[in-house]
This record gives C-alpha cells, structure tokens and sequence, in this order.
C-alpha cells in the first residue's frame, strides 16, 4: 500500500512540476509522466480498460501532440512572462480548503457508500456496446467533428 | 490501509488535482499552458470516476465512462492545439493577452 501512495504523491508532484515549469517542453513531459502515475493508479483500482486508455491516449498521445506543437513554437515565445504575483494568495485559500476538506470530506464518502449497488456487475464489452451504445454515437459525434475542425484549420481550400 | 482510508486519500487528491488545474487556468497567460491546467483537472475527473466506482462497486460502468472521457479528452485537445498553432500564424505569440486583433 505504501506503494499506492508513492503513485499519489508522484501524481501530485508531477502534475505540480507542469504547472510551474517554465520550459514548455519539460511541462509537457511532466504531463505525460503524470499520466503514467494516473495509469499505474488505475491499475492498483482494478480499473485495467480506463488505465489503457489512459496509458495510450493521454500518455502516449496528448504527449506527443504538445511536443509537436512545443517545437513549432519558437523558443523567446515558450519562455512567456507570466505575472503571477497577483496570485500569490491563492494556494494559501486553495489550502485552507483542503484542510477543510480533510475533516468535513468524508460526508462525500460516506454518502457513496450509503448508495445501493444495482444488480450484478457487468463486463466492460457489454457496458460499452449494449448498456452505453448512446455514449459510442456521442463518441463518433464528437470524433468527427474534431477531425472536421483540424480540416478546417489545416486543409488547402481551392483558391 | 482499509478501503475506507484509500477512498479518502483518493477524495482528497481528486481536490488538489482540480485545484491545480484550475490555479493554472487562472493564472497562466500561455495557451499551451492553459490546456495543461485543463489536463490536469480531467485527470481528477477521472480518478474521481473511479475511486467512486470503487466505492460502490460498479467499476466497469466507472471504467466506461472514463473512457468516453479520455476520447472526448483527446479531441479536446487536437482542436485546441490546432487553434492554438493558427493564432500563433496569426498573431506571432502564444501570450493570451495578445489575442486582441479584432479590436484594431
């Protein structure tokens, strides 16, 4: 179990590296090992099909698309300016709901697991195409428009 | 560590994902940095989806839909990549504060 929470913290910390490294590249990588440590998280949840997903697609995929996009990107841009001392507070009130939420949290768990668990659990093939199929369409739906969208972005018209 | 301890560790890291993502949409001015935070916060989401399918036994429904939101993730993304790299054709910056032709 110690193990577990080493993949939490690693979650956390790298998910925290992403957001405050100023290299882009190095964020986006961050990203990715962040996903990793998601993967590995769902995994030890007993959640196989999420963590493949989550391994291929947001690991390998979405990390290959930001460093594509990083090294289209000149170099003087990547290294932006941000102002961010006019935030310097808010992770002061981020933590003091977390601490709030460390005592009076537990209702949330509580509350699920007061909910009555319906009927036999199902395989994921089943739940994907006879339970969800609804979901599969929106999935096409919304696939199709994203590559309608990168056409549009990208595609040569014919002027 | 008993099921009930790990499914408040999880609730707990659920809220410091989302808050890191959302720290990040508040203050970043770089696009790319922007759909990081956005990243971040469906990370929580997912792991709020499970630890909660966990909680009541039905993970494979967790799972499901899980995956629907990685695909609807990932589109996410292209799309936004690929809007980001035009405003950069356009503009020269990926600064936020730069997306301001339409008022010249």
């Amino acid at each position: 179990m110690s193990l577990y929470l080493l993949l939490l913290v690693a979650l956390v910390l790298f998910s925290l590296l992403a957001v405050v490294f100023r290299n882009m590249l190095l964020a986006a990588i961050s990203l990715g090992v962040a996903s990793v440590a998601l993967t590995l998280i769902l995994f030890a949840l007993s959640a196989p099909w999420a963590a493949t997903f989550e391994l291929s697609v947001c690991a390998g995929l979405i990390t290959v698309l930001f460093v594509s996009a990083v090294s289209m990107i000149r170099k003087e841009e990547l290294f932006l300016k941000e102002g961010r001392a006019r935030f310097a507070l808010l992770p002061f009130f981020f933590l003091l709901f977390g601490i709030g939420f460390w005592f009076f949290g537990d209702r949330f768990a509580v509350a699920l697991r007061g909910m009555p668990t319906l009927g036999e659990q199902v395989g994921v093939g089943i739940l994907l195409w006879s339970v969800r199929s609804h979901d599969l369409l929106g999935q096409l739906c919304i696939i199709l428009a994203g590559v309608l969208a990168i056409k549009a972005f990208f595609g040569r018209g014919r002027d | 560590m008993i099921m009930a301890d790990l499914l408040r560790v999880n609730w707990f890291l659920v809220v410091i994902l989302a808050f890191l993502g959302l720290y990040c949409l508040l203050v970043s001015r770089n696009l790319l940095r922007l759909l990081i935070g956005i990243e971040i916060l469906s990370k929580g989401c997912i792991l709020a989806l499970v630890s909660s399918g966990v909680a009541i036994g039905k993970v494979n429904t967790a799972q499901t839909l899980a995956i629907t939101m990685i695909v609807v993730e990932v589109v996410v993304v292209a799309v936004a990549l690929g809007l980001i790299i035009r405003a950069y054709g356009a503009t020269g910056s990926i600064d936020m504060w730069k997306l301001d032709k339409l008022k010249d």
